[in-house]
C-alpha cells in the first residue's frame, strides 16, 4: 500500500517535471538568458585567459539565468492560475517549489557543462570549480524562489531581481578592478572567495578554505528563508 | 448520497458571507444552483480551503476532496503547452490513461490539438479546461459558472459533457448567477439566497401550466387590445407599448420587463401579464418567462429535455423553454 502511494507520488512528480520541461522549450525569457549565457561562455572560451575573470561569467549565468529563471517559474504558476489544480491534486507548495528548483538547477548545470566543454581543462579542475560555485547557485535558487513567492508577475520578478543582480555585478566590478589588499572588506561577500578561489584552483593550490564564507552565506540564506517560509500562511 | 452540504455557512463578525447551504447530491444528478456571484466566489474560496470547513458541514465522497473535481473561473492553462501536452500532463497528474482522441472529440478540440493554449480563443480555452473533467476521475464535479462567456458551440460541449459525466454515474453541481443557465443546464434547479436553498419546482410548473392553459384555448379569439404595460423607475411610471418588450422574467417575487437591453421592474404579476399579452403574440415559454414571439429568432434544442429560445434583440438573449411548453410552441407556430 505504502509502496503504491510512493509510486503514485513519484509518477505525479514526473508529471510536474514533464510540464515544466515542455514549457521551458518555448519560454522566451529563459531561452534568451540561456542563449545569452551560452554566447558569453563561447566568447569567453575564445578570449585569452585573464581578459575576463571566470567569476564574471559565472555572475552573469547565476544572476541572469538561475535567479530570474527560478523567480519566473515560481511566479508563473500564480500568474497563470495553475497552482490551485496542483494543490488540489495533492502537491504542497513546498513540493511545487522543489520541482522548480530542480529544473532551474538542471538548466544551470547544463550551461556549466557547456562552459566546461568549451573551456577544455582537466576534469578535476571542473569538479573543483563546480564545488566552489555550488553555494552561490543555492543562494540564487533560494533568492529566486523568494522573489517568485513575493511577486505577482514576471515583470515584478525582473524589477525586484535587478537590484540583486546589479549589486552582484557591482561587487564583481570592484573585484576585477582592485588588488587583493586594496579592499579587504570585500572578503565578507562570497564573490570575493569565488573570485580568488578560482585563481587557487587554476594555480592547482588548495581552495577549500575559500568555500567557508560562501557556505556560511548559503546556510544563513537557507535558514532565513525556511524560517520566513514557515511563518507564512500560503493558502 | 455522494456529497452533501449540511448547513454550511460563513459568518464574519456581523456579516453573513455565505448563507446556510444545505444540498445533497446523488449519483447521476445534475444540480444547477442559481445564486449571486459573491456567494459563488465565497463558496469556492471555502472549498479551496477544506481544512477551514467544519467536518460536519460537508459530507465528502470516499477519498475526500481529491475525489471532487472543481472547475473554477480563475483556473488557467500553461500558455506555452499545446492542447495535447496539456491533456498528457493532466493524464500524468491524475494517473489516468484517458483516450485523448475521445476527449478531443467530446470537447471539439481536434482541429487545435497541436496549437499552444495561448493561441486558442477564450471559448476553446474553456473547452480545454472542461476536458480536464474527462481526465480527472472524481465522484463529484463542481463547476463555477461554467457557461460564462461561452459561445454557442462551447455551450453545446458543456451540455454534452455534463450529461456524459452524469451518465457515468458522477454527481454534478454547478453554480451560476443566471437562472436561465441554471434551468438550461441542470436536471434539478435550486435557488440559493440569503434565505437558504430552495428548489424550483419545474415539474410541478409544467403540470400547472398544462392544467391552467386548457380553458385558455378559448381566449385566442380575443381581439387586439392596445393597452400599455407599466413599469416603475424611482418616482416615474413608464408605459411601454407591449410590442417593444422582448421578454418578461419573474425573479425573486418581482416581474421584470426587458426592453432594448434594459430591465424594468413591473408591479404586475407574470400571470396577469400573460393574460393581457397572450393575444398580442406573447408566449409563456417557462414558469418564469414570457416571451414576445416576434422576437424569437431560433429554438435551440440542447437535448430532448432541454430547450432555449434565442431572441433577435441587440444582446441576442437566450431564455429557457420548458419541455411542456416546447410542444405547445410547436403547435402554435405549426411546426
Amino acid at each position: 500500500m505504502m509502496k503504491n502511494e510512493k509510486m503514485g507520488y513519484l509518477y505525479r512528480f514526473r508529471a510536474l517535471l514533464y510540464k515544466d520541461i515542455c514549457d521551458l522549450r518555448w519560454n522566451g525569457q529563459v531561452l534568451f538568458n540561456l542563449i545569452t549565457g551560452a554566447i558569453l561562455i563561447s566568447l569567453f572560451a575564445l578570449l585569452p585567459h585573464g581578459e575576463i575573470p571566470i567569476s564574471f561569467v559565472f555572475a552573469f549565468v547565476f544572476g541572469m539565468l538561475t535567479l530570474l529563471m527560478q523567480g519566473n517559474l515560481v511566479v508563473e504558476e500564480k500568474e497563470q492560475g495553475t497552482i490551485r489544480r496542483l494543490k488540489q491534486a495533492g502537491f504542497s507548495l513546498k513540493e511545487i517549489l522543489f520541482s522548480k528548483m530542480m529544473i532551474t538547477f538542471m538548466t544551470t548545470v547544463l550551461i556549466l557543462i557547456l562552459f566546461f566543454v568549451l573551456y577544455g581543462n582537466h576534469m578535476l579542475f571542473h569538479l573543483q570549480l563546480f564545488i566552489l560555485v555550488l553555494p552561490i547557485i543555492m543562494i540564487m535558487l533560494v533568492a529566486g524562489t523568494f522573489l517568485g513567492i513575493k511577486t505577482k508577475n514576471t515583470i515584478e520578478v525582473s524589477l525586484y531581481g535587478s537590484p540583486i543582480m546589479i549589486f552582484y555585478f557591482f561587487l564583481e566590478g570592484l573585484l576585477m578592478n582592485s588588488s587583493r589588499e586594496g579592499m579587504p572588506w570585500l572578503a565578507i561577500f562570497p564573490n570575493y572567495h569565488i573570485h580568488y578561489g578560482i585563481d587557487q584552483i587554476y594555480n592547482k593550490e588548495p581552495f577549500l578554505c575559500y568555500l567557508t564564507v560562501p557556505v556560511i552565506w548559503m546556510a544563513v540564506g537557507i535558514v532565513v528563508f525556511i524560517t520566513w517560509y514557515k511563518k507564512q500562511h500560503f493558502n | 448520497m455522494v456529497m452533501s452540504f449540511n448547513k454550511l455557512r460563513k459568518i464574519e463578525q456581523n456579516t453573513v458571507l455565505l448563507p446556510e447551504l444545505s444540498l445533497t447530491v446523488q449519483q447521476g444528478d445534475i444540480i444547477a444552483v442559481q445564486c449571486e456571484n459573491e456567494y459563488i466566489g465565497r463558496l469556492f474560496s471555502v472549498l479551496n480551503h477544506p481544512d477551514h470547513i467544519k467536518k460536519e458541514a460537508v459530507t465528502l465522497p470516499e477519498g475526500g476532496f481529491q475525489n471532487v473535481y472543481l472547475f473554477q473561473q480563475t483556473d488557467g492553462l500553461y500558455k506555452r503547452l499545446s492542447v495535447k501536452q496539456m491533456l498528457l500532463f493532466w493524464c500524468k497528474l491524475y494517473q489516468h490513461q484517458a483516450d485523448l482522441e475521445f476527449v478531443l472529440n467530446v470537447c471539439e478540440l481536434q482541429h487545435c490539438a497541436a496549437k499552444k493554449t495561448k493561441q486558442l480563443t477564450l471559448s476553446e480555452q474553456q473547452r480545454l479546461l472542461f476536458a480536464s473533467a474527462l481526465i480527472q476521475r472524481a465522484e463529484v464535479y463542481i463547476f463555477e459558472d461554467p457557461s460564462l462567456g461561452l459561445d454557442l458551440q462551447s455551450k453545446h460541449v458543456l451540455h454534452n459533457l455534463l450529461f456524459h459525466l452524469a451518465d457515468k454515474g458522477a454527481a454534478v453541481v454547478l453554480f451560476t448567477p443566471t437562472l436561465e443557465e441554471a434551468i438550461r443546464l441542470g436536471s434539478s434547479v435550486y435557488r440559493y439566497s440569503e434565505r437558504g436553498v430552495q428548489q424550483l419546482e419545474q415539474d410541478i410548473e409544467d403540470a400547472e401550466n398544462t392544467a391552467e392553459e386548457e380553458p385558455e384555448e378559448e381566449t385566442t379569439r380575443m381581439q387586439v387590445q392596445l393597452d400599455k404595460i407599466s413599469a416603475k423607475i424611482e418616482d416615474k411610471i413608464i408605459l411601454f407599448n407591449p410590442l417593444e418588450i422582448d421578454y418578461i422574467e419573474a425573479r425573486d417575487g418581482q416581474t421584470y420587463l426587458f426592453v432594448n437591453n434594459e430591465e424594468f421592474a413591473s408591479s404586475n404579476t407574470i400571470k396577469s401579464l400573460e393574460d393581457r399579452l397572450q393575444p398580442l403574440g406573447f408566449f409563456r415559454c417557462h414558469r418564469s418567462y414570457l416571451v414576445n414571439l416576434q422576437r424569437v429568432r431560433e429554438i435551440i434544442i440542447w437535448s430532448k429535455n432541454s430547450y432555449s429560445l434565442s431572441l433577435d434583440n441587440p444582446s441576442k438573449s437566450t431564455i429557457p423553454l420548458s419541455k411542456g411548453n416546447y410542444s405547445k410552441l410547436k403547435e402554435l407556430i405549426h411546426l
